[in-house]
């Protein structure tokens, strides 16, 4: 696992590298909060060491970055400083520290604190056994490439911009996010179930091909449905089967399996709508090439209130540079081309 | 605080936080050394500038540090020093450079109240002990 140090005195730094890698970490240094922000932004690390005191940005500072920003993993903070009082114990506690260590620390006692980081991450491994299924059902479906990856940042996107209107503050919190990010790669699960003839046509489906395709959303929410029985506390699988189930339905009640319309259709379900077609639209497909971003753009604002919510085009619009950042960043590079709108969004 | 009275440096307690390598241990006090010297002599400047801030923000740094390596003695005197700043005595902190110029020991010259040499020595034996048991 993978540990930040976050220390800006070269001495205590190096003592607490040494000692986290020959407890077997793979640990990275920063010197501040700056510097430590900007690798666990871009970087994969679980694990922050950090101290209090530091130019630039403290490590208290740092702690509330990272819990302002929803990163795509939980980070597990841990300060140490040679304040041991409890005023400061309390405010790192506050900032959201998970846990809170006095200089100089105990070889003992670091050990079984860092343990107890790795069991709180590991719980995360439910996200990744969602994930791996998605991606079960994505590998049947060879031209989509990095399609989950944009997918759920879209939708990450579109539901932190909607959380901020007083109209779904209410509705969106971190956690809901979070729940999106983690829930909306499984959206195509049901496509396990299409036969190979039609899932992996290399061309436009006809009509009654098109109809079989129409079926991965309930044998996809039937799936989710099952594992919900199961396991009815596990919420994240009753917003997995409402994302299954509602993903291809249409704000004004033309899309499908149930033709259901409006605020009828789940929320999470619209900004899944919208993200998956976005997605259709720039990247290559079968059917299709890629549009630019422009494009994409022009045919999801003539769709307002017709395939999408109004509401989440408003959100998409308000944050398509960073959508843009997004397609650049995981997108496949390929060349731009035109092709007639309609086709996408019947197919995507 | 007297360097001969034990309680300067704790040398199994650096030690335990080294997982036990000499050599690790060796390196990092000769780098603690050099750098706390460096410190001192800033903390020196902004005593002279009467900067209460930056002589606490140092005087902590130099805690955490100290704290790290089982230097005792002088973790205790930044500790103090630190705590002096930042209620705005400075006065008292110059008092105690004074004090430290009294007994022959300036200001400057409190990283020599640093058993070093004694610490590296104990560490050659150690060494020269295991290597022939």
């Amino acid at each position: 696992m993978r540990v930040l140090v976050v220390e800006d005195d070269p001495i205590s730094a190096e003592l607490l590298v040494h000692f986290l890698e020959e407890l077997g970490y793979e640990v990275a240094t920063a010197s501040n909060g700056r510097e430590a922000f900007e690798l666990i932004r871009i970087g994969d690390y679980r694990i922050v060491v950090s101290d209090w005191h530091m130019p630039e940005m403290s490590g208290l500072e740092l702690c509330y970055q990272i819990r302002r920003r929803q990163m795509s993993a939980y980070v597990y903070f841990i300060l140490i400083t040679s304040d041991g009082d409890l005023d400061h114990l309390v405010e790192g506690l506050r900032a959201g520290a998970d846990d809170y260590i006095t200089k100089p620390f105990h070889p003992d006692e670091l050990t079984v604190r860092l343990r107890t980081a790795e069991r709180i991450v590991s719980l995360e491994s439910r996200d990744l056994i969602i994930f791996s299924l998605a991606k079960l059902a994505e590998s049947r479906d060879t031209e989509t490439g990095a399609h989950l990856e944009r997918m759920r940042e879209y939708c990450r996107l579109i539901a932190d911009e909607l959380s901020r209107s007083a109209r779904y503050c209410d509705q969106i919190d971190a956690d809901y996010v979070r729940t999106l990010y983690l829930t909306s790669p499984l959206h195509d699960i049901g496509k396990v179930g299409i036969p190979d003839n039609v899932l992996l046509k290399p061309g436009r489906l006809n009509p009654a091909e098109f109809e079989i395709m129409k079926q991965h959303a309930l044998i996809g929410s039937q799936t989710l449905e099952a594992a919900l029985d199961a396991y009815p506390s596990a919420q994240f699988l009753r917003f997995a089967r409402d994302i299954a189930l509602t993903h291809h339905e249409r704000f004004d009640g033309t899309g499908y399996p149930n033709h259901i319309q409006g605020e009828a259709i789940p929320l999470c379900g619209r900004i899944v709508a919208l993200a998956d077609v976005y997605d259709a639209l720039t990247t290559k497909r079968v059917y299709k090439p890629a549009y630019s971003h422009e494009k994409a753009r022009s045919i999801i604002m003539e769709s307002s209130g017709l395939s999408f919510d109004p509401n989440i085009v408003e959100a998409f619009l308000n944050r398509e540079n960073d959508f843009i950042s997004i397609l650049r960043q995981l997108g496949t590079g390929e060349a731009f081309s035109e092709t007639p709108a309609s086709l996408v969004l019947a197919q995507a | 605080m007297n360097p001969s009275d034990g309680n300067t440096f704790n040398h199994d307690e650096l030690l335990a936080r080294c997982v036990g390598r000499l050599d690790f241990m060796e390196r990092i006090l000769n780098s603690f050394e050099l750098r706390f010297g460096e410190d001192l002599e800033q903390l020196e400047e902004h005593l002279k500038s009467s900067d209460a801030d930056e002589v606490a923000r140092l005087a902590h740094k130099m805690k955490g540090a100290s704290a790290n390596v089982a230097a005792l003695c002088l973790n205790k005197q930044v500790a103090e020093i630190e705590q002096l700043a930042r209620s705005q005595r400075l006065d008292e902190i110059q008092n105690t450079s004074t004090s430290f110029n009294t007994n022959g020991l300036g200001f400057h010259k409190l990283s020599h109240q640093l058993p070093m040499p004694r610490v590296l020595m104990e560490i050659i034996c150690l060494r020269f002990h295991q290597l022939h048991s």
